[in-house]
């Protein structure tokens, strides 16, 4: 052991530390001071920012014997154990700048650095301090608002002239006031304190730390598995392989075909052979060193068309494609003949990550009763525990699922990560286990958003009608199956955009090859397809010299418009405003003038998605409703917290209907053992959740009338709750019975129970026509593992005559408009601003809206313009955060988001869910901008400046 | 990492000796941000690594009638703001500040960047347009010699065995001279070079061309000049023109490759376009020294 002294937090601190132990290890395993996160161990990503002698520092590359004499500054100091919030926590507060929460510490501390140094600083000097730490959430204008605003506060005190009190917005209200108030999380400063705790701040005594061996090859047989000299290191208590996998060692979403733990072959670089679980993690470090596998390489499928290619070698025996779906309507053929102009175009997007900043971790501990508790950030709960429950032979409810707050998922957190792994490891040794990955295993392990072919033909009249659309996307499904099935029934219904056409034909197949798994990404296989048919109709509409966006209006869906999911579209449509107000905003907005050499590029495009799964699936959530006797009210719901607000937004839902003070509801994460069903995916959670939320807040109000109007001697329907007291109403008079508070206590001492769960079932959807064709051990759309039940398929006549119940419950639409500079000489793109407009039925919530579309449109310019993962032969290379290229501050653009309301008929109070697709519009939008300021095309993700600068010089069309 | 002894000589004397008695099998540490890296990864395995406690006569900036001695030990971060390099090496103060992150300039070293010998070294192009020199020293003695002849191959500088880079040495560029450096990345932070540009120029009173060095890096194999492209320029009368035509030579003379960052073809494309206006901006500064 080494010593070192230092002042830590402002106290002399003598610390004892390994050599070679990094400040970020130090703090958080042996301090527990785990407000300082870790996202990348590389000194790239920023969230272990802290300061050192008042500079910023990534802790996880400082090491400790660097700091003799020095001061170390963490999180944990900027808001000490004092009631009254710093500058920079409130203001990230107020300004909502704090979404997942995950990279909020890290800012913090450059921040306090910047604000230190520069008590005034200009918005692009606090981009370039905040230069390294990466938001995936935010889109960075919030974060920025957040710091002048802490500065203005450091400063002076006081708020400068014209603004309100500086006071968190919606405090105060209850009742259907709430609904479309600007309410923040009840966790912000917690969040961005470092308070909360993630999955990998769980700090057990006797914890086992859990590291896993991923194999170095894309494609090998394994042959034999030597596990000798690592079970010799001192510390190692057991190395878990395939043999210990008590149950079939399979899972998949629909299709059976992954291993927990790889069993006599590996598919992809970076699968799983074994997990060691040691007491520290130093010897899980030394004993992966000494596993043996002996591998023998096979051949490497590092393409689709190496996939397809006949004879081609097989990655799983049941056959290259694992699903194909097929949509047609119409005679496509028949309708390019009918058309004054028709144009194809091949469409190329590569893998790209969802560039979470918390990567895969899980926690799992035995629960004394033979029984495993999990905590993992997963979008879903229930999946993970049947696929949990089947492969370790556990009765369901032996397995309990917890969802930890996420640090971040975009759908990336959307299958069983690491959740068996540490089950099964507390099971075997009796104690806690936690296990996270770096950021190189998890660009390795982790899934991605598929890469994808897009072969698009588009026809339409001279006028501008659109005709008929014919489409083949062939994705890179990687190594095993994971949503691809799925995600290929949904694009062919999804493909044809909120556009009307006289004919499709839709084909899209997902193909296995030994490259990282494609799966579930925000926007759900629309991102990709969106990219090829947007390009696509601004090309088409250029040519016709029609107005992009007359062009698309008189080609959009309306209510009566069937769909390509054979749905006859009814309810919320209002994709024509969405198209008429961003055209509005944009005619109001000054376009710069370009600079010399540079060129201002505008480009729009439009985007449709499906709200909620549909397609027959049963949808159901549960809550479970509780006033406790500190005088709030708890509730867990069906819900996952990814750091979207959905517990505001169900808070508020639940004082709408009751009439309690939001601030007195306390909704809590997801828990298998209270509630059932929560899935954090589809943008479901608003409508489906929200919807729970409102019947059980309904029949809890309606208990609490039933109880009090008995013990009062009162009619129900006069009682009421106002924010926090309860009263009697009746022809205009007000008698105050009792504070809400008090009513846990009332209801004890008369032994009533005020507790309700209640189980919320959705509307019933129809199973589309398209039929999916999957190989490999299917588990059809029974899908009991997705928590999802689908109902029977209804026989379709095809001629377009059926009355079909609806195949989605709901579409959100979404309209973009990009303004981007474009250097003539070095193809480099600077994007400038996003106007986004999106439809929300009804906001609920309309500052996390806002703050989650700037997430969306930042993330979206990213992978338009530089975002890539990577592959040579099986391998990724992109496996640091500098070599995905996310954006950082710096290359953030404007967002300006105006929200469309149009209530939805399913919805809770009308609303609607609205995650993905602020994402779907912008890459297109952002490419459709480059390419009108180039006067070419560019057909290939990303808008690098190479190929920008191809398009400048005509070389791309 | 894979196991290695850490040997810790008191000064450089007592380090040249072990040194030479241990050959290939021990490195020295610098800074630590290459070595490590590449320690970490397995792709370089000695049995000792050598750190020098003194780092006396490796560190420093000593400015003299003849030009600037910068200690093989002095970061980057402490090349990137002495005021000595703002004022008179200022492409060379742009390239130290473009470098990684502020944490890694805080220790990795300006000897470490060229001893590392990559191609993308951002400290090459701007101390290759100032001529600079570099000393060597190895138990047998110490010697001199150009840069230009220092960078052998990616990843490989003409060390000897037991030699160390002791320190840098850039003669004073004089008056009538604009130095200019722009680096190409697809992002503004902790970017690796796609392309990097160095240009120095001096003006003569006629508005000709007295003396052009350009250096390029990230386009060949090592951080490289383009004497054809100088040629072009020497003893002509700067134009807009002229400058296309030496960057169009420049952009002829590079050897890129396609990697993870940039294709060979945009590399050349814009070792062309960087060089155009690094001779545009260089040349207004010489302007402005001349006038100064």
């Amino acid at each position: 052991m080494a010593r070192v002294s230092f002042q830590l937090n402002g106290k002399p601190h003598q610390a004892e530390y390994q050599p070679g132990t990094t400040l970020l290890r130090y703090l958080r395993d042996e301090m527990q001071l785990t407000g300082t996160k870790e996202g990348c161990s590389r000194g790239e990503c920023g969230s272990c920012t802290v300061l050192i002698d008042g500079k910023t520092r990534k802790a996880c590359i400082v090491g400790m014997k660097s700091l003799a004499g020095v001061s170390v500054e963490t999180i944990e100091s900027v808001n000490g154990d004092g009631l009254l919030l710093h500058p920079l926590v409130a203001g990230f507060s107020r300004a909502g700048a704090v979404q997942c929460g995950f990279c909020t510490p890290g800012m913090i501390m450059a921040a306090k650095a910047l604000l230190a140094e520069n008590p005034d600083p200009s918005p692009d000097r606090i981009k370039a301090a905040l230069a390294e730490n990466y938001c995936r959430c935010t889109g960075y204008a919030r974060i920025i608002r957040a710091v002048q605003d802490a500065a203005a506060d450091l400063r002076g005190g006081c708020p400068p002239a014209g603004q309100p009190e500086r006071e968190l917005p919606g405090r105060g209200i209850y009742g259907t006031d709430v609904l479309g108030a600007e309410i923040p999380e009840d966790d912000f400063a917690e969040r961005a304190c470092g308070k909360t705790l993630f999955t990998d701040d769980i700090y057990r005594a006797d914890q086992l730390v859990a590291r896993p061996y991923l194999a170095p090859h894309p494609h090998a047989v394994i042959e034999d598995i030597d596990l000798t000299e690592a079970l010799r290191v001192p510390g190692v208590a057991a190395i878990l392989t395939a043999r210990d996998v008590p149950g079939p060692n399979r899972f998949g979403r629909f299709v059976k075909d992954r291993p927990i733990l790889a069993d006599g072959k590996v598919r992809f670089d970076g699968e799983p052979v074994a997990v060691i679980l040691a007491e520290n993690r130093r010897a899980a470090d030394e004993a992966l060193k000494l596993i043996r596998v002996g591998f023998r390489p096979l051949p490497v499928i590092s393409s689709v068309e190496e996939a397809l290619a006949e004879g081609a070698p097989l990655v799983h025996e049941w056959g290259a494609v694992v699903a194909r779906a097929v949509n047609r309507a119409g005679d496509a053929e028949e309708a390019f003949s009918r058309s004054e102009i028709v144009r194809v175009g091949t469409y190329r997007v590569p893998f790209q990550a969802h560039g979470f900043l918390e990567p895969e971790a899980a926690f799992a501990e035995p629960d004394g009763e033979g029984g495993v508790i999990i905590c993992s950030p997963t979008q879903l709960p229930t999946h993970v525990q049947n696929v949990v429950s089947e492969n370790l032979c556990l009765p369901k409810e032996k397995v309990r699922v917890k969802s930890m707050p996420v640090g971040g998922a975009f759908g990336g957190k959307n299958d069983v990560m690491l959740e068996a792994f540490v089950a099964l490891g507390a099971l075997k040794t009796g104690r806690p286990v936690k296990m996270t990955l770096n950021r190189r295993e998890s660009q390795r392990f982790g899934t991605k958003a598929h890469g994808a072919t897009i072969e698009i033909k588009v026809g339409a009249t001279g006028d501008g009608k659109l005709t008929g659309l014919k489409a083949a996307m062939t994705l890179d499904s990687g190594a095993y199956a994971a949503v691809s099935p799925l995600l290929v029934q949904h694009s062919t219904m999804l493909a044809a955009g909120p556009y009307a056409w006289t004919a499709y034909d839709i084909e899209v197949k997902a193909v296995s090859t030994n490259n990282v798994i494609g799966s579930a990404f925000r926007g759900f296989g629309s991102e990709r397809f969106n990219f090829a048919l947007e390009s696509q109709i601004e090309l088409i509409a250029r040519e016709l010299s029609i107005d992009p966006f007359d062009f698309r209006l008189q080609n959009l869906v309306q209510r009566g418009t069937r769909l390509a999911s054979g749905q006859v579209m009814g309810g919320s449509v209002p994709v024509a405003r969405t198209l008429i107000k961003a055209r509005e905003i944009l005619a109001g907005t000054d376009l710069p003038q370009p600079g010399p050499g540079k060129r201002i590029g505008v480009g729009i495009a439009c985007a449709h998605k499906s709200v909620a799964f549909g397609l027959g699936f049963e949808e159901w959530a549960e809550v479970n409703i509780e006033p406790a006797s500190d005088g709030t009210l708890r509730v867990t719901a069906s819900v996952v917290d990814i750091g979207q607000g959905i517990r505001s937004g169900m808070a508020q839902i639940i004082s709408a209907v009751t009439g309690i003070r939001p601030e007195l509801i306390r909704v809590s994460h997801a828990d298998t053992a209270v509630v059932g069903g929560a899935i954090g995916v589809a943008q479901r959670q608003t409508y489906i959740a929200g919807n729970a939320v409102r019947e059980t807040a309904r029949l809890f109000l309606g208990r609490i009338r039933t109880f009090l109007a008995g013990e009062f001697g009162l009619t129900p329907d006069g009682i009421e709750i106002l924010g926090d007291r309860i009263v009697y109403r009746r022809e205009g008079e007000e008698q105050p019975l009792l504070e809400f508070a008090a009513l846990p206590a009332l209801a004890r001492r008369r032994g009533e129970d005020l507790r309700l769960t209640h189980r919320y079932q959705g509307p019933a959807t129809t199973a589309p026509w398209v039929e999916v064709d999957v190989k490999g051990p299917s588990l059809r759309w029974r899908a009991e593992d997705s928590g999802v039940v689908e109902r029977p398929r209804p026989a379709y006549s095809g001629d377009g005559t059926d009355e079909i119940p609806p195949v989605w419950l709901g579409l959100t639409y979404y309209f973009q408009v990009a303004v981007v500079e474009v250097d003539e000489r070095t193809g480099k793109v600077r994007p400038l601003k996003i106007i986004a407009v999106q439809d929300a039925g009804r906001a609920i919530n309309p500052d996390r809206i806002r703050a989650n579309a700037e997430g969306g449109c930042v993330m979206g310019a990213g992978m338009a313009l530089a975002e890539e993962v990577q592959m040579h032969g099986g391998r990724v290379l992109s496996d640091t955060f500098r070599k995905m290229k996310m954006p950082s501050a710096l290359e953030a653009p404007e967002v300006e988001v105006q929200i469309i309301e149009d209530p939805d008929p399913y919805g809770p109070f009308g609303a609607k869910g609205l995650a993905e697709g602020s994402l779907v519009a912008t890459i297109p939008a952002v490419v459709n901008a480059v390419c009108n300021a180039t006067g070419g095309r560019i057909r290939e993700l990303p808008a690098s400046p190479d190929r920008v600068l191809k398009s400048l010089k005509g070389l791309i069309e | 990492m894979p196991k290695f002894e850490l040997l810790e000589p008191a000064d450089t004397r007592e380090a040249l000796s072990l040194l030479s008695e241990l050959g290939e099998r021990a490195r020295l540490l610098a800074g630590g941000t290459d070595l490590m890296v590449n320690l970490r990864r397995g792709r370089i395995r000695p049995e000792y690594v050598v750190r020098i406690l003194s780092k006396e006569g490796l560190q420093g900036f000593s400015t003299g009638s003849t030009g600037l001695r910068i200690g093989a030990m002095a970061t980057i971060r402490e090349v990137a703001v002495h005021p000595a390099i703002k004022e008179r090496f200022p492409a060379l103060a742009r390239a130290a500040l473009s470098m990684a992150t502020p944490q890694v300039r805080n220790r990795a070293t300006i000897g470490g960047n060229l001893c590392n010998a990559s191609p993308a070294a951002d400290t090459a192009p701007p101390l290759l347009v100032h001529d600079a020199e570099v000393d060597i020293s190895g138990a047998a003695g110490s010697r001199t010699m150009p840069l230009r002849d220092f960078f052998q191959g990616p990843g490989a500088a003409a060390l000897q065995a037991g030699e160390i880079l002791t320190a840098i040495r850039v003669p004073d560029p004089g008056t009538g001279v604009g130095a200019a450096f722009i680096k190409l990345g697809v992002r503004k932070a902790q970017e690796i070079a796609i392309v990097s540009v160095a240009v120095l120029l001096r003006r003569g009173a006629a508005g000709q061309v007295d003396e052009a060095r350009i250096a390029l890096g990230a386009v060949a194999p090592t951080p490289l000049r383009v004497p054809a492209a100088e040629d072009e320029l020497r003893s002509r009368p700067f134009s807009l023109e002229l400058a296309a035509r030496a960057a169009g030579l420049a952009a002829s003379a590079v050897e890129p490759i396609d990697d993870v960052r940039a294709t060979a073809e945009y590399r050349r494309a814009m070792a062309g376009v960087l060089v155009e206006r690094a001779l545009v901006d260089a040349w207004e500064k010489a302007a402005e020294n001349c006038e100064g």
